[in-house]
């Protein structure tokens, strides 16, 4: 059974499916390359997390272009 | 013996405390949802009220329902984006919960089904019980299997409970916050957990009325078994039974305090007639009713997309529970001074005069549906 679409062209919501997995995926591979270099965050931070994040959804959320929080490496 | 997502995922050692170990890719792609969710409840949800707001005033709109707000919300820009990603954000919390637990399914199974020794309270399940088509059919929350199907999706399940709340509800004060401030002051006696899941819900009462004997229901015999377990672990003395809400089987008049949280939008609305009933039999005369669910609120915007979360989300009743006033049908089967009170979670619970409190960002229109027999 299709699962729910919810833009005009159900591509679209293939697509993004596919690109929030890719930054699933990056966001893991970060957190575990900060770990190697030791350069990884406090325990209990979630700034970082939340501005790659936004990074990635502010061009969704905002019709106009928005500037992105500033994103710092881990 | 639990499962539970760390602060922070780039940590290799296990969970502080925990005798699970949660792989670091996995709490990594747990952070990550949990970092989508925060965004989708704060700045998508307020972008997208934003454009309501603009659209409502640029043509004049006079709404008064979620349904009349329904072709506004529905033809902005950001609607698409906002469902895509509240359903889809679920979606990928369960495959990320799901790894999370399956790296140590053997482990948290085992665990699950060894009998424990010296118990304080008690667990009877009913192997040969079937469960009614409403909650067998249905993946609530979309959650794949439920959570009753599999030992495993208990503790998937608890895990989820935790991300739901993004961290906030970690050691389950939105419960105790139920138990100190949704329910009046009492000698209760007997008071009975309806829908008591993994025994969150039913815990509290233990600490907030010591005296009393708390004993709490659920369908899922893999969640009543981390109930029992946990609460066990707790030193916490409550009687699990294996029954349904609506036909509990206990005598006439054997409580003072019927209670349910998050329970009856899971119901079809004959079954939530049939529990509201089933709570009135089973009161003793003066005794109370206190229910946490959701209910809605007068503002079109949050009521149509509340109406649309029961779809997004598959809980396939909850638009009934949206609709229906349920004081009025808690007053059918007989109770009286009932009331239907909104409820802050983050601290102020019941809200007495009936408004519902300022916030900006998404979140659930509880309320507390209160009455006496």
């Amino acid at each position: 059974m299709p699962d729910l679409t919810f833009f005009p062209d159900p591509a679209v919501d293939r697509v993004l499916g596919v690109v929030m997995e890719l930054a699933q995926e990056v966001y893991a591979l970060r957190q575990k390359l900060g770990a190697l270099e030791g350069t990884a965050g406090e325990e209990g931070g979630t700034e970082a997390r939340d501005a790659f994040v936004a990074r990635i959804l502010v061009p969704l959320t905002y019709e106009r272009e928005s500037p992105a929080p500033e994103f710092q490496a881990p | 013996m639990s499962v539970a997502i760390g602060k922070h995922a780039t940590d290799a050692r296990p969970f502080a405390g925990l005798d699970v170990f949660v792989p670091a890719d996995t709490r990594a792609r747990i952070d990550f949802v949990l970092g989508l969710r925060h965004h989708w409840a704060h700045d998508v949800f307020v972008a997208l009220r934003d454009q309501y707001q603009a659209r409502v005033k640029a043509i004049g709109a006079k709404l008064r329902t979620g349904e009349d707000a329904g072709p506004i919300v529905e033809s902005l820009p950001l609607y698409p984006v906002f469902a895509w990603f509240e359903r889809n954000i679920q979606k990928m919390m369960w495959r990320a919960l799901t790894e999370a637990c399956e790296a140590d399914r053997e482990q948290l199974v085992a665990a699950l089904n060894k009998p424990v020794s010296s118990p304080i309270g008690s667990l009877e399940l009913e192997p040969h019980l079937r469960l009614p088509d409403y909650y067998a059919n249905t993946e609530f929350h979309i959650q794949p299997g439920g959570v009753w199907s599999a030992d495993i999706n208990a503790f998937i399940y608890e895990l989820g409970a935790k991300v739901i709340f993004l961290g906030k509800n970690d050691d389950y004060a939105f419960h105790r916050l139920f138990t100190e401030k949704g329910v009046p002051d009492g000698d209760y006696r007997d008071i009975l957990d309806m829908g008591c899941g993994f025994g969150k819900s039913a815990r509290p009462f233990v600490d907030r009325f010591p005296r009393a004997r708390v004993v709490a229901v659920d369908l899922s015999a893999p969640v009543l078994k981390l109930a029992h377990r946990q609460s066990e672990k707790l030193g916490k003395r409550i009687a699990f039974y294996q029954r349904a809400a609506e036909d509990t089987r206990f005598p006439d008049s054997s409580f003072d305090l019927v209670t349910a949280t998050m329970v009856i939008h899971e119901q079809p609305m004959p079954v939530v007639r049939r529990t509201l009933a089933e709570a009135y039999r089973l009161l003793r005369p003066g005794g109370r009713l206190a229910i946490l669910d959701y209910h809605r609120t007068g503002d079109p915007f949050r009521d149509f997309l509340m109406i649309g979360h029961a779809r997004r989300n598959n809980e396939p009743f909850m638009g009934h529970i949206l609709q229906v006033d349920t004081a009025a049908l808690a007053r059918e089967v007989g109770f009286r001074d009932t009331a239907l009170l909104p409820f802050d979670e983050r601290g102020a619970g019941p809200r007495e005069d009936g408004t519902w409190p300022e916030r900006s960002d998404w979140h659930f229109p509880w309320v507390l549906l209160r009455g006496r027999k």
